[in-house]
């Protein structure tokens, strides 16, 4: 990690460490070893690995929840217990359990009050919050009657309440279906175009791929990769072309004169994705 | 301090809402207030004694009552809620870990002095209503205040039945709202039973009589406290323990405390005397062989104690914010 990056780094990891033990404090397992890494102001920034990779509790460490083995975090320059640096943090945990009692409306309430928003900015931004999750229509409703899917909506509206400089999202598409997954890559989309800094932990590669701006990839609670998105992506060799109202046999043609070049060339046809051919087909067949 | 009061008031609603509305409270609430009115009714024989009988098993009902709901709402919400994560995403917004455990003590505490209160006025009730020797004009000899204890009876069966309109007509929460109509129906009946007699007849507001043992306020103030203490040792254990472990190390603690005083009292060498530090001197709090014998229980007394309560729960709170500051949240 160099100075100027920490300097202007709104997350900085230096160095985290952190040992599990047992009930006799023997080590039981290590989680996450020699982690560094900085986020500046505005960025999306991607935490991969595989399940057991060590991103949640580099997570948890980061906001305070965890205690670190070794190594030290700071948020916005500040300790991550410390209340000033907590307020400028939204964080949607990994599992999405809330006061299975409250309604979504209650609980959005009590999040705010925990951010000690007057009564009226926590009405409207409850309700402001639990119409783009989606979830207005079922705001009086216990949480514990909701579905996986719809409690993770609930855990970004809250994630969003204090409107935070930092949104620290641990598997946010977890249980979500494909429409909630498109939309929660918009509202990342939209987070950064606002100038908010992201931090996105997944393990689904293609909705990272399609947000993020820098990633680090973790393996064993070590880092395996760092850097931005498009240079880790780069092929070192090679061209790609995409060629619309090209005929077939003209398109031979042309292969067979690169090859004569030289090249080496591989002809296809370009297909969708699942997700766009998934979102379009819903779309088609929406009830006006 | 205000931000950190107001913090912490969020934290203690939400838990006490969450409380009430868990269907074990009101089966637990419903029960107790039912079973305390039911024993005087059913009575065969009393020799004599119909009101202690009430009174006495009406206290125990409301101590064990008490545990029980403190149980399931300071022991295992805490805990349960570590396990889930729930607890993790309240602690990352900027409220200190200890505030968090205060609010979620004073919350649990809340569900347990409302239960206290319904069952205190049906400790009242059962002990009116159980069987007096009553000389009057039209009556001479041993009565039993059967209109008391139908209306005793009625009182938590009409308050589900608001409960359930109100569920259905607002979608107003049954549980939460079972609570409010049951305290308030009670705090209505104990007022306004003195209008009749231990006969059922009409007294009138010229002769308001309530005719209740009111030493048993006294006596369900002490079981109140202990129930507090209990609350606040739960939260501070569940903070490092599981809900099974943090309920039963609780129980333990408290029952070992009946038995401090007799055990480790006045005792010799360093390992009773520091038992008898450590441990809460239940004894204190359980005065129902003094109102047998007549005796009343001084305000001064209730003093001591309720300090004695409020230095013990200060104490078992401050353990546990030490242990949660450094309590791991993953």
């Amino acid at each position: 990690m160099d100075a100027d990056a920490c300097n202007d780094a709104v997350v900085s990891a230096d160095n985290l460490k952190k040992i599990f033990r047992d009930f006799w404090r023997r080590p039981k397992k290590l989680a996450v070893d020699g982690v560094s890494f900085a986020i500046r102001k505005g960025e999306v920034f991607g935490l991969l690995g595989p399940n057991g990779s060590g991103k949640s509790t580099t997570i948890e460490m980061l906001l305070g929840l965890l205690q670190p083995t070794a190594g030290a975090v700071r948020l916005f320059g500040l300790d991550p217990s410390s209340p000033r640096a907590k307020a400028r943090i939204g964080y949607l945990p990994e599992l999405s359990h809330f006061h299975p009692y409250l309604t979504p409306r209650e609980t959005l309430r009590y999040y705010g009050g925990l951010f000690d928003m007057p009564s009226k900015l926590r009405h409207e931004r409850a309700e402001r919050l639990l119409a783009r999750v989606g979830v207005a229509d079922a705001a009086d409703r216990p949480v514990g009657e909701f579905s996986k899917g719809m409690a993770r909506r609930i855990g970004l509206a809250q994630a969003l309440l204090n409107e935070p400089d930092l949104v620290i999202l641990d598997e946010p598409t977890s249980g979500l279906d494909p429409i909630g997954r498109h939309e929660v890559k918009t509202l990342i989309k939209e987070l950064a175009s606002e100038g908010r800094t992201v931090l996105l932990s997944s393990h689904l590669l293609a909705e990272v791929e399609d947000v993020c701006d820098r990633v680090v990839i973790l393996g064993d609670g070590r880092i395996c990769a760092e850097g931005r998105l498009d240079a880790l992506l780069k092929a070192r060799e090679g061209l790609q072309m995409t060629i619309a109202g090209m005929a077939p046999e003209r398109a031979e043609s042309f292969r067979l004169q690169m090859e004569s070049e030289g090249a080496r060339v591989e002809l296809d046809r370009p297909s969708m994705t699942l997700e766009a051919f998934f979102l379009a087909t819903i779309e088609r067949n929406r009830k006006p | 301090m205000f931000r950190t009061l107001k913090t912490g008031t969020a934290v203690a609603v939400a838990t006490a809402l969450e409380g009430l509305q868990q269907p074990v409270c009101l089966l637990l609430a419903f029960t107790a207030v039912e079973l305390t009115i039911l024993v005087p009714l059913v009575q065969l024989f009393s020799f004599g004694e119909g009101g202690r009988l009430a009174r006495d098993s009406g206290l125990a009902i409301l101590l064990v009552g008490g545990m029980l709901l403190a149980a399931f709402t300071s022991g295992s919400t805490l805990a349960r809620e570590i396990a889930s994560g729930t607890v993790a995403a309240a602690v990352s917004k900027p409220v200190p870990r200890w505030v968090f455990l205060l609010g979620k003590f004073a919350g649990a505490g809340g569900v347990v002095l409302l239960f206290c209160w319904i069952e205190t006025i049906a400790i009242l009730l059962a002990e009116r209503c159980s069987e007096h020797y009553l000389e009057t004009e039209t009556t001479i000899g041993h009565v039993r205040d059967n209109t008391c204890g139908l209306l005793a009876m009625a009182a938590p069966a009409l308050a589900l039945a608001k409960a359930a309109f109100v569920n259905w007509r607002f979608r107003w929460r049954f549980g939460l709202w079972f609570f409010i109509f049951l305290a308030s129906i009670q705090t209505l009946l104990i007022a306004g039973i003195g209008l009749l007699g231990r006969n059922g007849a009409w007294l009138g507001f010229g002769g308001y009589a309530p005719s209740m043992d009111f030493r048993i306020v006294s006596a369900a103030a002490l079981v109140t406290m202990l129930l507090g203490i209990f609350c606040a040792l739960a939260t501070a254990l569940s903070t490092r323990l599981q809900t099974g472990a943090a309920v039963a190390a609780s129980f333990a603690i408290l029952f070992v405390g009946f038995l401090a005083d007799r055990h480790f009292g006045g005792g010799v060498g360093t390992l009773p005397r520091l038992l008898y530090a450590i441990l809460p001197d239940v004894q204190h709090f359980w005065v129902v062989d003094s109102l047998a014998g007549g005796g009343t229980i001084p305000k001064r007394y209730l003093l001591q104690a309720g300090g004695y309560a409020l230095s013990y729960m200060a104490f078992a709170l401050a353990l546990g914010a030490v242990s949660f500051q450094r309590r791991d949240l993953g």
